[in-house]
């Protein structure tokens, strides 16, 4: 029997419940990529139901459907280009009043839609009763209760997609249009018989009348080529007359809900009271300091939890051991046999450690966005951020990344815009993730003793700078001016988590970062583990040593050997690895050796052995180097995936392995003075 | 006698009431009023209607501290909106005449 196909879309506001309608309809089986041409993120998932297999298109997540951004133009040419046999609209039934304008802007689509109420549990516990029926037969499509987290709603749902008339359901505008007119009064009907009669493409006459108010620039371009220049410019002419064309046409888009939500809804509309624990993390005092300390206590909670799963990541390193016993035996070349146990094993071992730190941190800072914490946060950011050209959303991704880089990078899918996203994650970079502190650690408290705390805040000041000067010289390139704009968000109610979606959400964001970094790391790795290959086992038969002596003149330039290069080098595999590569190189061991055995690091040999080879203005040039440099090639990668522009991650990379050896020059050179 | 009861005053005080054009950042905690202007480029206007902030909506002022974004309540939504952008909204607000 042949399998049919159709494509459904889903469209919605922020914080609907698209995605976890999306997810929980295609669980594993979806791909993101990006829309062509755009820097925007494109969901599609598959699902079969009842002998028809549906694609699902999870579009952006925007406020409205006029083409302002990306992410609108996007949504809009979806819908236009008619991909989508029938789109569902989601919208918050505990914000009916607000929620609903995504429907009144589609209204005049003619593209087949059916309206999602989605939250109708926290709905019915506010109290708040909602006629779906009635709504329905005033808006000519189905109208269905909904609560995407709870399968037990679904039933309703498979069974408008496999009504026969759902062709039938386009989005009846009369009401609409009626407002419209009662506030033009007769120049509405003088600017219609400018457009043509049907309408164009799908748009009805009345919806691109209102975009033409609004000044839409792509509904403009549509009607001049639907009609003569002449008549575009009376047209024009027309619309002026009406000042302030989208404040009367969202005034008549509000007042078609109140009139739909008048008889049909009814519940509590006062001010639910605010808890003392709102006051106080929103209070212009007190919010900031309990920020940090939630945050303090969730980076430490995102270990614990992550434990298990880096726990399982060292315990592979064992394998490597007997399992070359083993092909020592088979008589395995011994190329092979380092290439399988060094890099492949270490490579598995670091990719399931990676991901269990991305587990730990999606977990606990996925949480805080569920309960509703996080956008608190950001309020009380505010003021701080904008001191760099963001705005208090960007704080999330910051904070993560005292966490793990790669986390930060997902954290900027809040962000409103891709300027704001490429811009929070070149700065939040110069963030030091947990691992670089065993190294910063180490290195200041061996050669400067009580002078370590001096360092520790040399390194911050340093950064504040570095994030300033940064966001100066990539915040005009990035920003543009609609970009710019101000905080404008929702301060969601604070509700029970959703345990099932939170653990479904980390729980793929795991497998992503773990099926990327097995990738990259054993790539990375196998390279790394032939250039340092040696026979003998002496380091000084690998290409890699041949490599840094022949460049050692250059890098003492910056204050460092080829040894303290290779282990500034080796951190863009993972911070954690330039310990074990510095204890390695120091006792001529391979590099790969190093890697591989970086959590059997005995500090105390490593820092003697330091202590007795390098200077103070050395030590001090390779803590600034690290520091500062790059983030882990994941990082890199997951930043890639959330910004859809490798050449943009690639360029900010650069800048910071360039801006890394500057400032270890500098402060190299600063040291020789005063050592 | 008569006044202290909140029902009277409440009454009392509705007689001496009076509108009152200000802008949004200048409200008051717990201040109700209605939105009469929106200044801005189109852009703003579309991007600030569409979240709820629109001509004749009812808001109330939740928290308005200085340097800190302004926090209010309209359409069943808590909002945080930036100040600078507060500035281009204006707001007719019932305040006591006396």
């Amino acid at each position: 029997m042949e399998i049919k196909k159709q494509t459904i879309a889903l469209l919605g506001q922020p914080n609907s419940g698209k995605s976890t309608l999306f997810n929980a309809l295609t669980g594993a089986r979806q791909h993101v990529g990006n829309w062509p041409g755009k820097t925007v993120e494109k969901k599609e998932g598959v699902f079969t139901h009842g002998g028809t297999e549906y694609e699902v298109v999870d579009l952006p997540g925007t406020y409205s459907l006029v083409a302002n951004s990306d992410e609108e133009v996007v949504t809009r040419d979806y819908i236009e280009h008619g991909n989508a046999s029938l789109v569902c609209i989601l919208a918050d039934a505990s914000q009916l009043e607000r929620s609903l304008f995504m429907l009144t802007d589609y209204a005049g689509i003619r593209v087949p839609a059916v309206l999602l109420l989605n939250l109708m549990d926290v709905a019915k516990e506010q109290g708040k009763t909602i006629d779906c029926e009635a709504i329905s037969k005033r808006l000519g499509i189905p109208v269905v209760p909904f609560v995407a987290a709870d399968k037990a709603y679904y039933k309703d749902f498979y069974a408008l997609l496999e009504n026969k008339k759902k062709n039938q359901w386009l989005i009846q505008e009369t009401e609409l249009k009626h407002f419209l007119q009662e506030k033009m009064g007769f120049v509405y009907e003088q600017a219609v018989e400018f457009l043509p009669e049907g309408g164009i493409s799908v748009y009805s006459t009345n919806w691109i009348l209102m975009k033409l108010l609004e000044k839409d620039e792509r509904v403009i371009e549509m009607v001049q080529h639907e009609i003569s220049p002449s008549r575009m410019d009376q047209l024009n002419g027309i619309c002026t007359t009406v000042e302030h064309g989208s404040l009367v046409t969202g005034d008549c888009k509000y007042q078609w809900i109140d009139s739909l939500l008048k008889e049909n809804a009814t519940g509590n509309k006062t001010i639910p009271r605010r808890s003392g624990f709102d006051r106080i993390a929103t209070s212009k005092r007190w919010g900031k300091p309990l920020a940090i300390l939630i945050v303090l206590v969730g980076l430490m909670l995102s270990m614990v939890v992550a434990m298990p799963i880096m726990g399982l990541g060292t315990a592979m390193k064992s394998l490597s051991t007997p399992l070359s016993g083993l092909l020592l035996k088979a008589n395995v070349a011994p190329l092979l046999i380092s290439l399988m146990c060094d890099g492949l094993v270490t490579a598995i071992a670091f990719a399931v450690m990676m991901s269990g730190f991305v587990f730990g941190i999606s977990f606990v800072f996925g949480l805080m966005e569920e309960v509703g914490y996080m956008a608190r946060i950001s309020y009380v950011f505010d003021s701080t951020m904008q001191k760099l050209g963001l705005q208090g959303k960007a704080i999330m991704p910051f904070l993560v990344s005292f966490g793990c880089n790669i986390g930060g990078g997902a954290g900027t899918r809040v962000l409103d815009s891709w300027g704001q996203r490429m811009l929070t994650i070149a700065l939040s970079w110069v963030v030091p993730c947990g691992s670089t502190w065993a190294v910063v650690g180490l290195m200041s408290t061996l050669f400067f003793g009580k002078g370590a705390a001096l360092v520790v805040v040399s390194l911050f000041l340093v950064a504040v700078l570095h994030m300033i000067i940064t966001s100066k010289i990539y915040g005009k390139a990035l920003l543009k001016d609609s970009d710019k704009s101000g905080l404008l968000m929702e301060l969601p109610p604070y509700h029970k988590p959703k345990w099932g979606s939170l653990f479904k959400y980390v729980w793929n964001r795991m497998i992503d970062v773990l099926k990327r970094a097995l990738g990259l790391i054993t790539l990375v790795s196998l390279v790394f583990c032939l250039l340092s290959f040696t026979p003998s086992g002496n380091i000084e038969g690998s290409l890699i040593y041949k490599i840094g002596c022949f460049i050692e003149p250059v890098t003492m330039f910056f204050g460092l050997r080829w040894q303290t290069f290779m282990a500034w080098a080796s951190s863009w595999m993972g911070k954690e690895a330039s310990l074990g590569v510095l204890s390695a190189l120091f006792r001529n061991a391979g590099v790969w050796t190093g890697i591989a055995q970086n959590s059997a690091v005995d500090t105390a040999v490593l820092g003697s052995t330091l202590v007795s080879t390098i200077t103070k203005p050395e030590a001090l040039a390779f803590t600034y180097a690290f520091f500062f440099n790059m983030p882990c090639l994941m990082a890199l990668s997951s930043a890639a995936q959330e910004t859809h522009s490798l050449k943009w991650v690639m360029r900010i990379a650069l800048y910071y392995i360039g801006t890394s050896l500057v400032l270890a020059g500098i402060v190299y050179h600063i040291g020789l003075l005063i050592f | 006698m008569l006044a202290r009861s909140p029902f009277i005053r409440k009454k009392l005080i509705g007689l001496v009431q009076k509108e009152e054009e200000m802008k949004l950042n200048e409200m008051k905690e717990s201040m109700m009023g209605t939105i009469s202007a929106i200044h801005g480029a189109d852009e703003f206007q579309r991007r600030i209607t569409a979240v709820g902030l629109a001509l004749h909506n009812p808001i109330t002022m939740v928290q308005n501290d200085k340097k800190t974004p302004v926090m209010l309540y309209v359409r069943n939504t808590m909002l945080a909106v930036n100040r600078q952008d507060c500035e281009l909204i204006e707001v007719e607000v019932m305040v006591d005449g006396n």
